[in-house]
């Protein structure tokens, strides 16, 4: 009896001395980023941002993921998908205007993430099979920061040639596997508009809701150029070196500006619905 | 997936060979005065008892506790039975519980479930949730809800284990 | 995955029906819930389209006991979740095992255990499977009782979150000690006196690109409790390093709450006044998660719980952040005879809880209040916060007339602050008023009727008024032991958009027999907040056929 007391005082005082981390200030990282990349094929994350025009904390996500991209150059492929309640257009200006896609919804009810509450997104999607791949915002950057780290597996290379007569781009995006893979691999090709100038619920430093009328949206999913889930690229994976090549005309909607659309294309595995690869160009 | 539940099906059924007469399972509650004791402790001196789970919130549970608080000091006498009410509030209405009690002036033994641990071993779903045990300390019966009448009910069974009859049901 | 599950569960029957034939074959208990609803669009009450049409959600309890020993597991099935439960339930699995070994002076147990420290405010897992919560912890957890009034607790386990576990680590230790059974001098005393204290550390690594975080964050928590009489005085401290998350806005300031409470009761009446301080004790497994998400600790709500249908539409959730809480309850029964208790006696309750937020000052001239990688802000212990977050003044009178008739009444003035507590603009002044009478017509048939009135005060700014206001019949036939059947009617007479003023309908009817019960319902269901305990979750509108299943055996 008493040597289990001692065992129970000896535990506590060893998780005392083990359990404080007191960070003195300051409390920021003071870091520039990681190396340029600009001339090498990498990793690129795929971070989706889960997002609606009505939800006050969701410019906050944006912020985040603009911090997370400037980070690593290039390395982060962002995508802001308007989906859900937060994404309802209103009867009544402001917000009577609507960035739902059907690819955005699709998605939004199948990984669940406007019933999780927005903003919240997806890194690379990963963890869907274990039901742990809505990350929220402040995860974004240690998760982009570990999945950096992990080898090759794919790279994309996105060309587009737009003709402004008709609207259409001729895009062809190729895909080089750096990994022997088995599983069933996907291509979806989407199309995103920067610099959109439209009202956004925001909060006040009270906390207090208010609307940011010339609010900038970025990376805004319009469309999808292929399609929802995408095209097979293999069903069974394929050997380094393996090259897909896959080529898609696409025309421009009236009111997209073609000097402000992104071509965005990323790889999953259709098993895990895991990213392993994405890219983006500009359309022009 | 229809081998789990076959699996399932056979468990449950084979289960229910050993579940009628169960003894009271061992769990740690506490007394309103903070101290711990252990349900496979409880007894009531060969006489049978009621178990009922209950919280301040549960307000059929409150009708059904009131309902047999009208008739407790009767039904005491005449069969010397008890009724042992564990409440399963939390730390948001915890410390509630005996001014609550008191307030309502109940008679019965309170004990307080706050981690659940009893109402898990008991499997008990939802509240109010009413077991009775016999004077061999083996749970005979047990019911789900209340409707106003329940009580009686509850009172022929006792009468019945109080009389050394069987409950079949 | 599925053949995992098939061996452990055809190896659980194998090991089962063994014991069967032994000498002393143990007990297997359980339980199981099925919960589904067929969905019909309706676009009136805003109830959208369910792709799947029917949604389901089930699970279903196995224990062993034998003697010392007790394993037991959960299946848990979602096809898919119904409509209010978080989509990341999506599928099906075991999501619950334990093994426990058990000999009254030591308790041991591995896999899957719910425990709680003291009240809570450090550390407590529990499930609460109508609303989708369960922070079960997976890991190891031991209790020794060596005697004299000492119960020593120990753990170490990763939470649970839907299918999965968390990333952060915790571990705790408690430990409490009931004076009156260890010393000597105090044996005999009146005066129960019992003291504790806990320790809870969690680990989670740092890889953040932008902020220096803490990957061990520990916090402590000491209690005493004095008992004598009819007096019951109880209060807990918990106090937390700093632990910047997604929750707080990533501050480093520390964490505190304080619980005080003090009551006094004899038979026929009973006080409880309480008190309660919260700053910034927001303590999860994984500094990044939000929502009813792996919380470590429960910080209570000091308001009274209710569950009168409409006294229920605006539930206080209590605000981690900070908040200021104080309630005061009485119980009462007029004695049979005397003037208002009649000739059975009448009995009265009567609370008042108010919720606000604590004084926050900037800790610089120039860094704002809650701003990211700072001290966040200075708080003085004792000065309220200007913003009202919750009032409620209530009272029940319940009377029994007759052998035949018992009747309640109730009243209840609330302040609610739907931008504090729902995070939506708006602040909402209700009074309620309900009436419900029960009319036995013998000792099996009685009917019980329920009027219920919810007047929200008007306003020119219409997030002020929300969906205004609401009536509600119901009228509930029970056949006891076995049959119930209610109609009720909610009318939201006052909702500000007239095209809006719907009545939703709803029939039940439900058949108990002993431990198992099924019950149906058919109708609409307003969209709206459902709280059980301390935690609520919001589900939307939907119309059509549910039917719910419980048994336990």
């Amino acid at each position: 009896m008493r040597l289990i007391s001692k065992i129970f005082a000896l535990f506590l005082i060893t998780s005392f001395f083990h359990g404080c981390d007191v960070v003195e200030g300051p409390y920021i990282e003071s870091n520039s980023g990681g190396p340029d990349t600009s001339n090498t094929k990498v990793r690129k994350v795929f971070l989706e941002d889960y997002t609606g025009h009505t939800c006050k904390n969701c410019p906050e996500a944006a912020v985040i993921a603009k911090q997370v991209a400037d980070l690593y150059p290039k390395q982060v492929i962002t995508l802001a998908v308007h989906a859900g309640f937060f994404a309802n257009p209103e009867p009544q200006p402001p917000y009577d205007y609507d960035f739902r896609t059907p690819t955005g919804e699709a998605w939004d009810q199948f990984f669940g993430n406007s019933n999780a509450g927005n903003p919240n997104g997806m890194v690379d999607r990963m963890d869907y099979s274990n039901s742990d791949h809505i990350k929220g915002i402040t995860a974004w950057g240690s998760l982009v920061s570990q999945r950096l780290q992990e080898p090759l597996e794919a790279y994309i290379v996105i060309d587009s040639d737009y003709n402004s007569d008709n609207r259409t781009a001729n895009i062809s995006v190729d895909t080089e596997l750096f990994q022997d893979l088995t599983d069933p691999l996907k291509l979806v090709v989407l199309l995103t508009e920067d610099s959109i100038v439209k009202p956004q619920k925001d909060v006040d430093q009270q906390g207090n809701s208010i609307t940011i009328y010339d609010y900038v949206h970025m990376h805004v999913l319009r469309a999808a150029i292929n399609s929802t889930w995408g095209d097979e690229l293999s069903a069974s994976g394929g050997s380094t070196g393996t090259l897909f090549e896959n080529d898609y005309s696409f025309t421009l909607d009236q009111e997209y500006r073609a000097d402000q659309c992104h071509v965005v294309a990323f790889v999953y595995n259709d098993l895990t619905k895991e990213v392993l690869q994405a890219e983006y160009a500009p359309i022009q | 997936m229809k081998t789990l539940f076959t699996s399932l099906a056979i468990l449950a059924f084979s289960a229910t060979c050993f579940a009628q007469n169960s003894p009271v399972p061992s769990a740690d509650i506490k007394t309103l005065d903070g101290k711990t004791v252990n349900t496979s402790s409880f007894e009531n001196d060969g006489k049978p008892y009621v178990i009922s789970f209950w919280a301040t919130w549960c307000k059929p549970c409150i009708r059904e506790l009131t309902a047999i608080a009208e008739n407790y000091e009767d039904w005491q006498e005449e069969t010397g039975m008890k009724l042992i009410a564990v409440s399963i509030d939390d730390a948001r209405n915890s410390r509630k519980v005996m001014p609550f009690i008191n307030g309502m002036g109940w008679d019965y033994e309170v004990y307080l479930d706050a981690n659940q641990d009893f109402k898990r071993k008991m499997n008990v779903n939802g509240v109010p949730h009413t077991f009775l045990v016999d004077g061999n300390n083996k749970i005979v019966w047990s019911h789900n809800s209340y409707a106003a009448g329940d009580e009686y009910h509850l009172y022929e069974l006792i009468e019945k284990l109080s009389n050394g009859e069987s409950i079949d049901e | 995955m599925n053949n995992l599950r098939k061996k452990v569960l055809g190896g659980l029957f194998l090991f089962s029906s063994s014991f069967a034939f032994a000498q002393n074959p143990g007990q297997i208990s359980g339980n199981f819930q099925v919960d589904f609803q067929v969905y019909q669009p309706d676009s009136l009450i805003g109830a959208e389209e369910v792709p799947e049409g029917l949604l389901m959600n089930g699970f279903a309890n196995v224990n062993y006991t034998r003697d010392e020993f007790s394993a037991g597991l959960r299946y848990e099935s979602y096809l898919n979740p119904m409509l209010g439960f978080d989509t990341r339930y999506k599928g099906s699995g075991i999501t619950y095992r334990y093994a426990s070994y058990d000999n009254g002076f030591i308790k041991a147990t591995i896999g899957n255990f719910y425990d709680q420290f003291g009240s809570g405010l450090l550390l407590r897992a529990y499930e609460e499977r109508n609303l989708g919560y369960d922070n079960a912890f997976d890991g190891f957890h031991i209790a020794v009782n060596p005697g004299k009034g000492v119960r020593l607790k120990a753990l170490i386990g990763k939470q649970r979150a839907f299918f999965d576990y968390s990333n952060g680590i915790v571990r705790g230790f408690d430990g409490e000690w009931v004076l009156n059974e260890g010393l000597k001098s105090m044996e005999t005393s009146a005066t129960t006196v019992i003291v504790g204290g806990s320790f809870v550390s969690k680990f989670q690594a740092d890889q953040d690109p932008f902020y220096k975080l803490p990957e061990n964050v520990a916090a402590g928590s000491g209690r005493l409790n004095i008992i004598r009489g009819g007096f019951d005085f109880f209060t807990e401290y918990a106090y937390k390093i700093n632990d910047p998350s997604a929750a707080n806005g990533f501050i480093y300031k520390p964490g505190e709450a304080l619980l005080v409470t003090a009551s006094y009761s004899r038979k026929g009446m009973g006080i409880i006044l309480g008190a309660k301080r919260i700053d910034n004790m927001d303590f999860r497994s994984d500094r990044t998660a939000t929502g009813n998400v792996l919380l470590i600790n429960y910080l209570p709500a000091l308001t009274k719980q209710h569950t009168y249908t409409i006294a229920a539409f605006y539930p206080y959730a209590t605000q981690p952040n900070g908040e200021l809480g104080v309630q005061g309850e009485l119980f009462y029964t007029f004695k049979k005879g005397s003037f208002l208790g009649g000739k059975y006696g009448t009995k009265l309750s009567v609370n008042l809880s108010a919720a606000q937020s604590i004084e926050r000052s900037p800790i610089h001239d120039t860094i704002a209040v809650g701003e990211s990688g700072t001290l966040g802000y200075e708080s003085e212990f004792l000065t309220p916060g200007e913003t009202v977050y919750f009032r409620d003044f209530n009272f029940t009178l319940t009377k029994k007339f007759s052998k035949k008739w018992k009747g309640s009444f109730m009243y209840m003035n609330q302040s609610y602050n739907k931008a504090v507590i729902e995070g939506k603009p708006g602040f909402l002044k209700n009074q309620i008023l309900v009436a419900e009478a029960q009319y036995k017509i013998n000792t099996r048939h009685s009917i019980r009727m329920e009027a219920q009135g919810l007047f929200m005060e008007d306003d020119a700014n219409p997030d002020n008024v929300d969906f205004g206001s609401w009536a509600l019949g119901l009228v509930e036939y029970t056949v006891a032991p076995h049959y119930f059947v209610a109609v009720q009617d909610l009318y939201n007479y006052g909702n500000p958009d007239k095209t809006r003023r719907i009545h939703y309908f709803l029939a039940s009817a439900g058949y108990v027999k002993g431990s198992s019960r099924i019950a149906l319902n058919y109708g609409k269901q307003r969209a709206g907040i459902f709280c059980v305990g301390g935690i609520c979750r919001e589900v939307p509108a939907s119309s059509g056929l549910s039917v719910s299943i419980t048994s336990s055996f």
